[in-house]
């Protein structure tokens, strides 16, 4: 069995003495599309946080490609292609200024970071707009660059959150079609998305999460046998959703997670 | 160092065109202002009309003897030597009749001034004190040399070249487009945290410093690609307002190496301080308001708004501020050529820049590891 790229081991956050991330176990193996799916509030984007090292865990071990991120973080930084859900681009600098400088921090110069910058913005469809300010772009455009700016020194681990809030349905199934062609082309990709078609259309493996747990994982078949007995049952993922998590509204004010 | 981080980060400072406004059209509208407002004020310090002084001697006095030389080297100091043998002295001065007034007795003169007249009484103190030194001098040495027999000769005439020759020890004053075109320039350039909100706010305002930290960028990279964009930018933009404002009011720099050298200094310490208060502070409007309330304190005590040398706050506020450092080293290049405070200034810039290069530094790492 090849080795897992992720494996996080009893992960935990606490804040305030309360669990936002409770004791989370998951193995992600080489070429897996994973969609990790939960309501608002279930700890989707602190688990993502603590696998880039932007959160650091109350308890648990988070390992990158075998290695303990704890000790050994700087390699699997150059290997990992972060997506925030919030955009992370500047408005007054051009589209291929935006994927220079983002690419440039993990060391590319020369040749190779103008070819990066011409790659990446012909995968995301942004080659024609390179010489335009990005506060010009419109939502999806911004979407799909803030992609490009996480794609140019070519990781083997790419972590979505939740990167098609917003845009129109156009842009996001661009971007769905540009996972699945990273994906082919031997990228693993972390998926996370309050969207269920999104879950269901693109991934391989899907874990549920809410209150902080993981309450189910596996396929979206074996997701589905888990709350029917029926063989062929065309339950969507949202019905399975719901069934899991329950149908309680989950409101939560801004700092409370 | 990252290079092509640094090279953008100074491409979205001078994208800003409310802080090139700022940086570079600022400085040059204030100097043109205050100098042509203050030009009066300056010049009646720099330049005093002739005057009259009138005198008194007794008249079994010694000095009688060296009277018409005294005239001479008066005069050529542009004062008029008018004796005045009776009348009141108060009335004389009180009435404008003189300046100054010098009673010249057996052995010892006194000089009569009025407040208003200072300025007089201390050139008319220099004439008589030089021109009587060199005197008493002269009569000091033949009186010595004919106790000892080596020579009968009469009292020496004094040197007259020597005894006008005037060096009065006064600082020489600049004029007001000098004063006002060096000491804005320092206070735009303390003002150098100013263009950095530009990348601050950009980055603060979108998710730019989490992906920055998911990079492999070290602490220390972090930290240079703010302060080096910050001072680069500031003492391009000052280089700027520096040239324009000399080629259109003729503002006359001393030492310009030196000059040059302490004004990025200058710079590099203002902006080791505005990354600490962007570090400090999680607003970005917060921070450029104590920015700015910081250094227009340390101007107001340095000479920025007051030329220094006419200040009556004590000398303790005054040499707290590295602004009245670095202008008066520069006005002095100016006006004299050198300056006895470049020393403390240099010192003072490159203690700040060390300082808050730290504290920055350490603010930083800190808020990457929470």
């Amino acid at each position: 069995m090849e080795t897992a790229i992720v494996k996080l081991e009893g992960l935990t956050k606490k804040y305030d003495g309360k669990a936002v991330v409770d004791h989370v176990s998951l193995e992600i193996r080489p070429g897996e599309v994973f969609g990790l799916l939960g309501p608002n509030g279930a700890g989707k984007s602190t688990t993502m946080n603590m696998i880039c090292s932007l959160v650091k865990p109350t308890a648990g071990k988070i390992s990158l490609f075998g290695k303990d991120v704890q000790t050994d973080m700087k390699e699997a930084k150059a290997r990992l292609g972060y997506i925030p859900q919030e955009l992370a681009i500047h408005g007054n600098l051009k589209a291929w200024e935006n994927v220079e400088l983002f690419t440039s921090l993990y060391g590319i110069k020369g040749k190779e970071l103008k070819r990066a910058i011409d790659d990446s913005l012909e995968f995301v469809g942004l080659k024609d707009q390179r010489n335009v300010f990005c506060k010009n772009f419109s939502g999806g455009m911004k979407r799909r660059l803030n992609i490009a700016c996480a794609i140019g020194h070519h990781p083997e681990l790419l972590i979505f959150d939740e990167p098609t809030v917003g845009i129109d349905p156009q842009s996001r199934n661009f971007i769905l079609e540009k996972i699945k062609v990273a994906n082919e082309q031997g990228a693993t990709i972390i998926y996370t998305s309050h969207y269920m078609e999104e879950i269901e259309a693109i991934c391989s493996r899907i874990a549920i999460m809410d209150n902080g747990k993981i309450i189910a994982m596996g396929t979206k078949k074996e997701l589905t046998e888990l709350v029917t007995a029926e063989a062929d049952s065309t339950m969507s993922l949202e019905e399975v959703f719901l069934t899991l998590t329950g149908k309680k509204l989950r409101d939560y004010a801004e700092g409370e997670l | 160092m990252p290079l092509i981080l640094i090279k953008n980060n100074m491409k979205l400072m001078f994208r800003s065109k409310a802080f090139l406004l700022m940086m570079v059209v600022m400085p040059i509208i204030v100097i043109a202002l205050l100098s042509s407002a203050f030009k009066d004020m300056m010049a009646s310090a720099r330049e005093i009309d002739p005057f009259t002084v009138g005198y008194r001697i007794m008249a079994d006095s010694p000095y009688q003897t060296y009277l018409s030389e005294l005239k001479k080297a008066s005069a050529e100091n542009d004062v008029t030597l008018t004796e005045y043998p009776e009348g009141e002295i108060e009335k004389l001065i009180k009435n404008g009749n003189v300046a100054a007034f010098v009673d010249i007795q057996d052995d010892e003169y006194i000089l009569y001034q009025s407040s208003e007249k200072k300025a007089e009484a201390l050139i008319t103190e220099s004439i008589f004190d030089r021109f009587f030194y060199q005197v008493d001098a002269n009569s000091a040495l033949v009186k010595a040399q004919m106790a000892q027999g080596i020579i009968d000769i009469k009292l020496l005439e004094p040197d007259r070249k020597t005894a006008t020759r005037e060096v009065l020890e006064v600082e020489p004053m600049p004029t007001s487009t000098d004063y006002y075109g060096i000491i804005y320039i320092v206070f735009w350039s303390f003002c150098g945290m100013m263009p950095l909100a530009a990348v601050i706010s950009s980055e603060r305002k979108n998710a730019i410093p989490q992906r920055m930290r998911v990079s492999q960028m070290t602490k220390t990279q972090f930290y240079l690609a703010k302060f080096v964009p910050c001072f680069l930018v500031t003492f391009i933009e000052m280089g700027l307002a520096w040239t324009i404002s000399a080629l259109l009011f003729n503002v006359h720099w001393g030492q310009l190496p030196a000059s040059v050298g302490i004004i990025l200094l200058a710079t590099m310490a203002a902006a080791a301080i505005g990354v600490f208060l962007y570090q400090l502070f999680s607003k970005v409007v917060v921070s450029v308001v104590v920015g700015f309330f910081l250094t227009w304190v340390l101007g107001f005590f340095g000479g920025s708004f007051d030329p220094y040398f006419y200040e009556d706050f004590p000398i303790m506020l005054m040499k707290a501020s590295p602004i009245y450092y670095v202008n008066r080293t520069l006005v002095e290049f100016s006006t004299k050529g050198y300056s006895d405070y470049t020393g403390t200034c240099l010192i003072y810039l490159i203690g700040l820049i060390f300082v808050f290069g730290i504290l920055g530094s350490m603010l930083m790492n800190r808020k990457v590891e929470e």
